[in-house]
């Protein structure tokens, strides 16, 4: 009963940010696609896409930020770090399901007087151009599904690492995604692109689009991620303390 | 009701004292009630078990008592029994301290009895 | 009938201990003062006791149960917390709302009143709130939480005399009402020493004492007079501390008072007066 309370609690937190976001997302889709409208006039080759990359950053944001504000007022009600991380974990798949769909009925709304390709059409449907005219939606559904509810635990995950760090560690894990980079470019120089080369590789394997494309080799990926970062998170709140 | 924090009397005394002034005083009559204890304490801000120290006080000596269920109730011969108090201790506070005093300084009995007399006629 | 088990507790900050083997058990329902200087480990205390942060060893147990992540004993204390851990941007009646969510317990409707009562402004968001108000809106909710075991860490910080004074009469009502373990912990001794029934004094991270007010005010007596006769007196006592205001001098002595007519005392014209909780705790704190 507690743990839904506490989803509860998280979803109305989440709810204004989710609005105004959305508000924003539809009035910059209308723009686009009635300007599209009078540069191409229904010509393929003008098209708008990735407004959906939108979703995918906010919902980042929404774990990031999910994390240390409401830690404390968790705390302050004598909530368990474990009902608390429950609560947030089971907070995540409303709100990413109806971002998924609501993403999915901008991007066909906008279809009917322009084109507009929404991130699943782009990597999945690129070769197809009649599935790309109309994709098929519950696959695109629960691909976006699972893409964002990573991502909210991914930021979950970070904004945690970040609360849990005192000052040197908090430097340390911002710069070394630098320094990781910088070392990799430097050894894909000396080494003729092949780390750059096994990474696009890599990437192209865990999405789905190495061997043919299929969407389902990421959500796939995304759950087992999902599941390993949920694991993680959970080791890590359960030693956080209140800092005084 | 007053009571004095300073002083070298314990709270609860103080209180029970504060609360036989007010039923000689009338202001608490026989066999009605009193406040209960817990707004005694809220007007003092004292701790309410203070508070149900004094008033058992006076509930052992009969000048209070209990009706379950409602609250405390001054008893019907509450006033007698204050002044009786009272007047014993006025003997052994005033009287005894006065006259072993009295000693110290070589002052008669008479002389005593004179000084009353004076103090009397100014009021 | 709540209890409170605190046994071997050690919370150490890298080297600086704040708490050290401290024992303590709580078990009868009194308003308690929570007594300690600065940095004695009283916060410290009270955030281990509701699992806001974690023992470096020993145990806290509510009834019996640890309170270690622990919902079934933490569901038993409202902690009125000196950090103000409510979320910036939510407004007064949002912050009650959830909190009943929270405690199931709790009365919105008696936090709503008290809302009135104190003048808190319910549309206010809670950073809009001065020093003040924030303490009266966490006093109005561990109030009004219902909670078995009601914890104040500093609750009197920033209110003027007569929310002071209100929110005294309003915790002797509720605890008049429903008798339950209450501690306070606070700076502002002299007034609450007539409040609280218990006292525990810690020090450096020990206890010092637990005893009730009346036995502690009544193992010692204060005697003053001109400095060289109060020195003459205390010669063959327990002293524990003096004040020097010129040639006046008071002693804080361990006994049982000399009568009055004890001859020393009468001709020496020294005075005798009762220990005073504040100067006590000064001299029992004082390192």
């Amino acid at each position: 009963m507690k743990i839904l309370k506490i989803a509860k609690y998280q979803i109305s937190e989440t709810k204004k940010a989710l609005m105004s976001y959305y508000l924003i997302i539809i009035v910059i889709a209308f723009i686009m696609s009635t300007f599209m409208i009078r540069i191409g006039h229904g010509k393929e080759n003008v098209s708008i896409g990735g407004l959906d990359f939108a979703s995918v950053i906010f919902i980042f944001v929404v774990g990031i930020t999910g994390f240390s504000d409401s830690f404390k007022f968790m705390q302050v009600n004598n909530i368990t770090r474990k009902h608390f991380f429950q609560g947030f974990v089971i907070s995540i798949f409303p709100i990413t399901a109806f971002m998924a769909a609501l993403d999915i009925l901008i991007n066909r709304l906008t279809n009917l007087f322009s084109v507009n390709n929404s991130l699943f059409t782009q990597i999945y449907l690129r070769q197809d151009s009649i599935a790309r005219a109309n994709p098929n939606i519950i696959n695109n559904f629960i691909w976006s599904f699972t893409v964002l509810s990573f991502f909210a635990i991914l930021g979950y995950f970070i904004s945690l690492v970040y609360y849990r760090s005192n000052m040197i560690t908090k430097i340390a894990v911002s710069v070394s995604p630098l320094i990781i980079l910088s070392v990799l470019g430097y050894l894909n120089g000396i080494t003729n692109g092949v780390i750059s080369y096994t990474a696009t590789d890599f990437l192209q394997l865990i999405w789905g689009f190495k061997h043919g494309y299929n969407p389902y080799v990421a959500v796939l990926t995304m759950t087992i991620s999902f599941i390993l970062l949920s694991l993680f998170s959970f080791l890590l709140i359960r030693k956080v303390q209140v800092k005084e | 009701m007053l009571l004095d924090f300073n002083s070298e009397k314990p709270i609860y005394l103080q209180l029970a004292e504060t609360l036989e002034d007010d039923i000689l005083k009338g202001i608490f009559e026989e066999e009605t009630q009193i406040p209960s204890t817990t707004e005694i304490s809220m007007n003092f801000k004292i701790n309410p078990a203070t508070a149900g120290k004094g008033v058992n006080l006076l509930v052992d000596e009969g000048i209070l008592y209990k009706k379950r269920g409602v609250g405390m109730f001054v008893c019907s011969d509450a006033k007698g029994k204050i002044f009786e108090k009272r007047k014993k201790a006025f003997y052994n506070n005033y009287i005894v301290a006065l006259l072993s005093e009295a000693e110290k300084l070589k002052i008669s009995k008479n002389e005593i009895i004179d000084m009353i007399g004076k103090e009397r006629s100014k009021t | 009938m709540s209890t409170i088990e605190i046994s071997n507790l050690t919370k150490c900050y890298g080297k600086n201990m704040a708490l050290n083997d401290l024992s303590l058990d709580i078990t009868e329902k009194k308003i308690y003062g929570l007594l300690g200087r600065n940095g004695a480990g009283k916060t410290t205390l009270l955030n281990l006791m509701t699992n806001k942060i974690f023992p470096t060893h020993g145990e806290i147990k509510v009834d019996s149960e640890t309170v270690f992540e622990n919902e079934n004993a933490l569901r038993k204390i409202y902690y009125m917390t000196e950090k103000g851990l409510y979320p910036e941007d939510m407004k007064i009646k949002d912050i009650i709302k959830w909190s009943s969510e929270f405690y199931p317990n709790m009365v919105p409707s008696r936090a709503f009143e008290l809302a009135e009562k104190f003048d808190l402004d319910l549309n206010k968001k809670y950073k809009g709130l001065s020093t003040g108000y924030t303490s009266i809106l966490k006093i109005i909710l561990t109030l009004s939480s219902n909670a078995e075991i009601l914890l104040f860490d500093e609750p009197l910080l920033g209110l003027d005399a007569n929310h002071r004074d209100m929110f005294y009469k309003e915790l002797i009502h509720h605890y008049g009402n429903t008798p339950k373990i209450i501690i306070l912990s606070t700076h502002l001794i002299e007034e609450v020493a007539d409040i609280i029934e218990e006292v525990i004094i810690i020090k450096n991270g020990k206890l010092v004492l637990k005893k009730t007010t009346e036995n502690l005010l009544s193992s010692g007596y204060t005697i003053s007079g001109k400095a060289e006769d109060v020195d003459a007196f205390i010669q063959d006592k327990k002293v524990i501390g003096t004040d020097t205001i010129g040639r006046f001098k008071y002693a804080y002595v361990l006994g049982t008072p000399p009568s009055k007519e004890n001859d020393q005392v009468d001709k020496m014209d020294l005075e005798i007066t009762k220990l005073d909780l504040q100067k006590l705790f000064i001299q029992l704190t004082n390192s």
